[in-house]
């Protein structure tokens, strides 16, 4: 889906999952998320790569692997994550050429682009 | 308890209406749609409305491949439609089962008429595409996804009636818009307008049902408000181009296998602007009349790419320009 992602451009290329999790703690913003309790999770490919973020009322935690049952969950190839994240592919097209799936519940999923900016 | 809600009168005697219409007339198979008109050279829909149309790729493809993407484009709605409507009846009649609505009689016989009128569509649209001679889509996961897991059943199925008409609505105005003309056949007009009689209907009772239970599902609003624009958008881009259907048009230049570029440029056109608009206008109205959209919430319109669709109707308002957007009184030759 179009707007869930957290890309805004980052001001350097970030070339791996693990940059991208470790640039996560600058990119949060608390404010965004006080009331919310939410698991997001990432399924990744290419090479294969699963971690969640959970919410809780204004903190999150990053956990490596796969949730029971996360409310959002986002799959793609470890390339076009990357690409999303450094807003060098907009996320629409990622969409609509099924390079980007997105499940569970859109209003949780669209509060990731003011949590994660 | 909105077991207990009494349905207003305007309610009652509008469900009365859509109930009698119901009984009187429904879409046949058989009888309704030209089906011996003949299939040579045809357009499905209007040039103007093909997704390259108005773009470098339009001037990239010949004629005979433009052609070929009006039959491929409409064929897809076609099957979306197939599989839409079958979704919905299994939902529907989930809902009937459920018995969350039984308090309202009248309400669970439209929706009987409704899955009824959905089937038969389904039917329809499929007898379509092999008359000609067109396999199914694969349906984007995203798009099954979007409705699939947000529109399950609570104990008031509101949400799953507003998912809906959404949809109904967004792809009626499309499919009117591409086919209610003189230029393409009388059979692919036939079934988008012979549809669209129905889905008026479809469309006039959600808003009715909206209006009449919106108060008392509690937060059903809240909830409406945050996934309403992404929901919307994801609908528009996806309906407008998805890589089969180029796929299967099998266009020569070299231009259209650059897949990132090609969806970028239809995606973002003057053209699709203008024609996403005109889809939008009367549903913005009602999200604005029973505040899905409200200013506080306007950042998320904007991050949908609808500010400036917003700002359109806002401005339509402020000059007390009125529409009316009741799909029941609008005749067909205007839709
Ligand atoms: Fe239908
Ligand atoms: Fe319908």
């Amino acid at each position: 889906m179009s707007e869930i992602t957290e890309i805004e451009k980052p001001s350097e290329i970030l070339k791996t999952v693990d940059e991208v999790i470790a640039s996560m703690q600058y990119r949060f913003h608390p404010e965004n998320c006080t009331n919310l309790k939410a698991i997001y999770q990432w399924q990744l490919k290419n090479p294969d790569r699963n971690f969640y973020i959970s919410i809780d009322c204004g903190t999150f935690q990053i956990t490596e692997g796969e949730h029971p049952s996360p409310n959002v969950t986002v799959e793609t190839d470890t390339e076009v994550y990357l690409k999303l994240v450094n807003g060098q592919m907009k996320d629409v097209i990622a969409v609509v050429t099924g390079k980007l799936r997105v499940r569970g519940s859109i209003s949780t999923a669209q509060k990731l682009n003011r949590i994660f900016i | 308890m909105i077991q207990e809600k009494e349905l207003s009168e305007k309610f009652t005697k509008l469900l009365q209406k859509l109930n009698d219409a119901s009984d009187k007339k429904q879409m046949s198979m058989l009888l309704d749609h030209p089906w011996h008109s003949p299939n040579e050279g045809i357009w499905l829909k209007k040039r103007e409305n093909l997704s390259i149309y108005g773009t470098e790729f339009y001037d990239y493809a010949t004629e005979e491949e433009r052609q070929r993407l009006s039959i491929m484009e409409t064929a897809t709605w076609w099957h979306t439609f197939v599989v839409f409507e079958n979704l919905v009846t299994e939902y529907y009649l989930k809902i009937i089962n459920h018995e969350s609505l039984k308090a309202f009689p009248e309400v669970v016989r439209y929706m009987h008429h409704f899955c009824r009128e959905e089937v038969t569509h389904a039917l329809v649209f499929r007898k379509a595409m092999k008359h000609f001679n067109i396999p199914p889509f694969p349906v984007p996961d995203n798009l099954k996804d979007f409705y699939k897991d947000n529109a399950s059943i609570i104990e008031f199925p509101l949400k799953a009636i507003f998912l809906t008409i959404l949809m109904e609505w967004f792809a009626e105005n499309n499919a009117m818009l591409d086919c209610n003309n003189d230029f393409v056949s009388p059979l692919s007009r036939a079934i988008a307008v012979e549809h669209h009689k129905e889905e008026a209907r479809h469309i006039e009772w959600g808003k009715l049902m909206m209006r009449e239970f919106i108060e008392v599902v509690p937060d059903f609003l809240d909830d409406a408000r945050e996934y309403t624009a992404p929901f919307m958008r994801n609908l528009l881009d996806m309906a407008t181009c998805n890589p089969e259907t180029y796929d299967r048009v099998g266009f020569t230049h070299p231009a259209f296998q650059d897949y990132e570029r090609l969806f970028e440029t239809v995606l973002f056109s003057e053209n699709r602007k203008q024609i996403n608009r005109k889809i939008m206008e009367p549903l913005i109205r009602f999200f604005i009349e029973i505040e899905v959209y409200t200013p506080d919430y306007h950042e998320i319109w904007e991050a949908a790419r609808f500010g400036e669709d917003i700002e359109f109707v806002l401005e339509k308002e402020r000059r007390k320009i009125v529409e009316n957007d009741n799909l029941l009184e609008i005749p067909i030759s205007h839709v």
